[in-house]
Parts: structure tokens; C-alpha cells; sequence
């Protein structure tokens, strides 16, 4: 370490640009002189080509006198060595000379040996030629430190910089099927290596339930379920620590407990994992474990959500009726012009939601009205217009539900703006409720009422052509129309209602 | 687009693939990388894109952040590390 860091010094100080106008200057100072540049081996550092070995020229007369120079030169540095200052010599009786230690703490690294002067220089001048010297090895010094620390902390703050990178990646999806893989891959991506599973413990069974796996090679492996305690995954979930093979890292997840295992396989350089991939490994599981985590979460959430619409549902179907087009059949409607019309996944699921509870303001109407046989009265007739009031006013409250209330409120708006409750016209009416009012009304026609006959599925569609761009969006009729060309749309609608006719009757 | 061209199409392009050849494990966005390299956002989003087409790196993308990281095929990157070396 120390003899690399001695050629590294040395190597700076040869390229120098200081270093090398120092030499110039104070040759003029001096008089012509002669320098060296040894390390503390007392060895002509590489970069200093001028200075093969400790002599100079004004003693390469006899071999005798060489000898006798190097003598001079090597006690001097030996001098210095102990002194850690500037030592004077004196070669052959009629030359001067200095040697300058290049020190770094308690450290000497080398000297600069100074040779062949006429006369020792004044005092000023050597104070000036130290201070000068001094700066410029410091200089150096200072470089390769801060080159040292650069080196160090570089990769630290890649790697950090990577983690926060992976953070944000996967902590911005909640949707866990989505997740799971997407983890699967940075696992890859950061351990550079070429398969990867991601299993998850189901506690009641003990087991690891595989729940994605990325493979590079050609040929795949199975997914296979694994007991807790048996081959690496198993075993870095029973004891929550990392298993590492030759070719393999499995590293848990943990929460409060282990909730599952992240394993690597064959690194893509075939290098055996390290301690470094170990930590970079378990750093990784921690974030992926909160992302996991949240995504449980919120699969629960949405699932208690979808629990109370149902409910919600059930008690409009017993209480409102001719409400009888199958549930499963409105929302794949729904959901193709959703589709057609580029909506989000978010925005799907939404009006998904307000699909199932768009009349939920019926259930605020006196039952009488409901379950009236015949024409409604002008006044029947104004309190059941107030029932998208009323069913958003039920849904408000309800926090995950907000994103459904403008659907439920404005699904009986018309484009022309004849609607109601508050006359929107055009796209000032939110897509979701345009989508509403077509797939609502048409809903209507199929259903048996109290006071109409079913209309067939041939006529309600014609009916629904029949009003587009005066009660319904044109753009909303057309992607209705394609999804009922669709391939089974209308048997399906026909095997459905055929069936709820059976069991009404 | 061949990796020569891809990776020699500016110096930009070659300091991405030398700071990726560096740090593979690293995965990181369009300002991280240009922090990095110490080059203009916009300048190294380009790159990127470049580099990414040509399969040299590999885009994690999410609808909020675009990750890259060095690609994992052992022969691309043994032609990378050769063109590097021959600059």
C-alpha cells in the first residue's frame, strides 16, 4: 500500500507543472545545479528519466569519485532523514549541496537532493526554495487525498444513489401483481445476475408460495412451492437471515416477521456472490418489503371498499326494483367503452365502482315510488329525479368512494343539456357519467319495470343510436356500438337475462 | 444502430457507458447519471434514450421515473468493454 502510494506521490511530482517551472527558476537562482528526485530506498523514482542513479555528472570522472559522491549524497539524506529538514553537504571539497526531505506526517517519502551548486546559497534563497517545495508537495499530497476520498465515497454515493432510485421505482405501484415483478428485475438489474424468484410465505401451511420469478436463460425453471426450513429460500425464511451459495443469495423479507424471500441465482460475470452483495442484497429487501407491505395493504383496503359496494349493492337490488340487468354483464360494457375511450386504470376502476351504485340514491325514495305500477306522478316524478342528489349525498362520506360521486351525480345529465340534476351540457359532463347515461339507459330499456314492458337488445341499442348527440355523447354511443359487436356481448346479455327471467318468475 | 455507433455518437454517450462499465450494479435516473458525469440533463436524456435503443442499457420505467441501468447480456458487454478499450 505505502510503496504505491510512495510511486503515486512521486509520479504527480514528475508531472508537476510547479514542480517542473521550480526547477527552472531556481536554477537561475542557484547557478546551474543539478537535482535529484529519490524516494526514501534511495531509488530514482519512475518520471524522473534525468536521474537514472545517485550520481551527477560532475562526478563521473572516476569511479573512485562516483563512489565517493553517492557517499556524500546518501549520508546527507541520512541526515535529513533524522532531522526532517534541510542538511548541507559538501562533494568532493569543491561542491555544494542540499538534500530536502519530502515528509508527510511522521513520514519521509523521499528527498530532493540538490547537487554540483558553485556555493551554498543564501539562507533566504534555501527558505525560499523550501517554502516553495513544501507548497507544491503539499499541493500533491492534498490531490491524492482528496483523489483517495473521491474513490471512496464515489461508490458509496452510486450505490446510494441506486438505492434511492430503486426506492422511487418501486414504491410507485400499490397494484401487487404488478410489484412483485418489477422487483424481480431491479433484483437482476442490481446484482447483475440471471434469475430471480420472489416467494411469499403462506404462514398456515408453512410454506413459500412462488409468486414471480425472472429468468434470463434459455431454459426456464419451474415455479415450485418450497417448505419453510428446506433448500436456501426455505432456510433464509426459518432462521430470517441471508443463505449464500456459490450461486445463489436468498435474502428475507422482513416485517414484523418474515413475510417471504427474495433469491438470486448465477451472477452474469459466473462470479461467486460476496459480503458486498450480501449487504446491497438486504438493503434492497428492506425497501421492497414496505413496498410489498403497502401493496397488501392496499389490495386489503380496496378489497373492504369493494366488500361495502357490494353490500351497498345487494340492499339496492332488494329494495329498488327492475334492476335486472346482471351485474357481471354491465360492468364488462362499462368496461369495454372505458377501454375504448382510453380511460386509466384508476378511472376504470372508478367507474366500475359507480356502475354498481349509480341508482344508490333510490334507496332515499319512498318504496311506493319504487314499487309503483303505472305512470309517475309530476310530483313522483321530481323526488325520483333527485335521486343522483340523493346517492351522491349517501356516497360522499365515504372517503374511498369520493372519485365516484360526480359519476352517480351527473350519470341522468343529458349532452344536449336537457338532463338533470344541474342541465350540464356536452363535456362539461364528467365521461364516467356520459359513459353511465348510455350504458344506465340501455340498462333500462332491457330490464323489465313495473309499468313497461323488457325491451329487446336489438331496440334498446337502436334506441340508444337513435339519441346520440341529442341525450347521449356520439363519441360514447360509438364505443358503446363496438362493444356490443363484440364477439359473445349479446349472447351473453341473452343467456343473463334469459335467466333472471327464470328465476323472477 | 451498431453498439460502435450507439456508444461512440458523442462524448456524452461514451461517458454514460464508462460511468455504467464502472458502477454496473447501479441503476439510476436521467439527473442522476448527468450528476454524475457532471453533463446537462437534457443532453444526457437524449443519450440515454440512444443507449437504451441500441440495447447497451436497460430502462426501468414507471409512470413517474425512468430508471437505466447497464444491460445484462455477457457478450454485449464484452463488445462494449472492447470498443471503450479502443478509444
Amino acid at each position: 500500500m505505502e510503496s504505491s502510494y510512495t510511486e503515486n506521490l512521486f509520479e504527480r511530482l514528475a508531472k508537476n507543472l510547479d514542480f517542473k517551472n521550480e526547477k527552472k527558476v531556481f536554477s537561475k537562482q542557484f547557478g546551474g545545479f543539478i537535482w535529484f528526485v529519490t524516494d526514501s530506498s534511495q531509488k530514482v523514482p519512475s518520471g524522473f528519466h534525468n536521474s537514472k542513479d545517485l550520481r551527477c555528472t560532475g562526478c563521473s570522472i572516476s569511479k573512485r569519485s562516483r563512489s565517493l559522491c553517492v557517499d556524500y549524497l546518501k549520508e546527507s539524506m541520512q541526515r535529513s532523514q533524522v532531522s526532517r529538514s534541510i542538511e548541507k553537504f559538501i562533494c568532493l571539497g569543491k561542491f555544494h549541496g542540499f538534500s530536502y526531505p519530502i515528509v508527510q506526517g511522521n513520514k519521509v517519502y523521499g528527498f530532493i537532493v540538490v547537487c554540483q551548486l558553485k556555493q551554498y546559497p543564501a539562507s533566504e534563497m534555501i527558505d525560499i526554495f523550501s517554502a516553495f517545495t513544501d507548497t507544491v508537495v503539499k499541493e500533491v499530497q492534498r490531490e491524492m487525498e482528496l483523489q483517495k476520498l473521491t474513490e471512496t465515497i464515489r461508490p458509496r454515493a452510486v450505490a446510494l444513489s441506486t438505492v434511492h432510485t430503486l426506492h422511487r421505482l418501486i414504491s410507485s405501484t400499490l397494484n401487487l401483481s404488478e410489484l412483485l415483478p418489477r422487483i424481480a428485475r431491479l433484483s437482476l438489474q442490481v446484482m447483475r445476475a440471471s434469475r430471480c424468484s420472489i416467494k411469499l410465505v403462506d404462514s398456515k401451511r408453512k410454506i413459500l408460495i412462488p409468486k414471480t420469478t425472472v429468468d434470463l436463460r434459455k431454459t426456464k425453471t419451474k415455479l415450485k412451492k418450497v417448505k419453510i426450513g428446506r433448500w436456501a429460500p426455505g432456510k433464509a425464511v426459518k432462521f430470517a437471515r441471508p443463505i449464500r451459495g456459490r450461486e445463489y443469495l436468498a435474502a428475507p423479507l422482513i416485517d414484523e416477521d418474515v413475510i417471504g424471500v427474495i433469491t438470486i441465482y448465477d451472477r452474469i460475470d459466473k462470479k461467486p456472490f460476496t459480503d458486498f452483495d450480501e449487504e446491497i442484497m438486504k438493503t434492497f429487501c428492506e425497501q421492497a418489503v414496505i413496498a410489498i407491505k403497502n401493496a397488501q395493504l392496499f389490495k386489503e383496503q380496496e378489497q373492504l371498499t369493494l366488500g361495502a359496494i357490494r353490500s351497498i349493492a345487494s340492499i339496492l337490488k332488494t329494495s329498488v326494483q327492475g334492476s335486472l340487468l346482471p351485474e357481471q354483464s354491465f360492468l364488462k360494457i362499462v368496461n369495454m367503452i372505458g377501454h375504448e375511450l382510453k380511460m386509466s386504470e384508476y378511472e376504470l376502476k372508478i367507474l366500475q365502482y359507480a356502475s354498481i351504485l349509480h341508482d344508490a340514491g333510490q334507496l332515499s325514495l319512498p318504496k311506493e315510488i319504487l314499487k309503483k305500477r303505472g305512470i309517475l306522478t309530476g310530483h313522483e316524478y321530481r323526488l325520483m329525479k333527485e335521486h343522483p342528489k340523493k346517492g351522491a349525498s349517501i356516497l360522499k362520506p365515504l372517503k374511498p368512494l369520493r372519485g365516484i360521486v360526480p359519476i352517480i351525480l351527473h350519470h341522468h345529465e343529458r349532452y344536449d343539456g336537457k338532463g338533470y340534476p344541474s342541465g350540464l351540457k356536452g363535456n362539461n359532463i364528467p365521461l364516467g357519467a356520459r359513459i353511465m347515461g348510455v350504458v344506465g339507459a340501455f340498462e333500462a330499456m332491457i330490464s323489465k319495470k313495473t309499468y313497461r314492458r323488457r325491451m329487446t337488445i336489438s331496440s334498446a341499442v337502436k334506441e340508444i343510436k337513435k339519441n346520440s348527440g341529442t341525450q347521449f355523447d356520439p363519441k360514447v354511443v360509438v364505443a358503446f356500438l363496438d362493444a356490443m359487436h363484440r364477439k359473445g356481448v349479446i349472447k351473453m346479455l341473452e343467456r343473463e337475462i334469459h335467466g333472471f327471467k327464470k328465476s323472477n318468475n | 444502430m451498431d453498439l460502435k455507433k450507439a456508444i461512440t455518437k458523442s462524448a456524452t454517450h461514451i461517458e454514460i457507458v464508462k460511468f455504467f462499465m464502472e458502477n454496473p450494479a447501479s441503476v439510476d435516473t436521467s439527473r442522476g447519471i448527468g450528476a454524475w458525469i457532471k453533463k446537462d440533463i437534457s443532453i444526457v436524456k437524449k443519450a440515454l434514450e440512444d443507449l437504451e435503443k441500441a440495447g447497451i442499457l436497460e430502462g426501468h420505467k414507471v409512470s413517474s421515473i425512468h430508471g437505466y441501468g447497464l444491460c445484462r447480456n455477457s457478450r454485449t458487454i464484452f463488445k462494449i468493454k472492447k470498443i471503450l478499450k479502443s478509444k
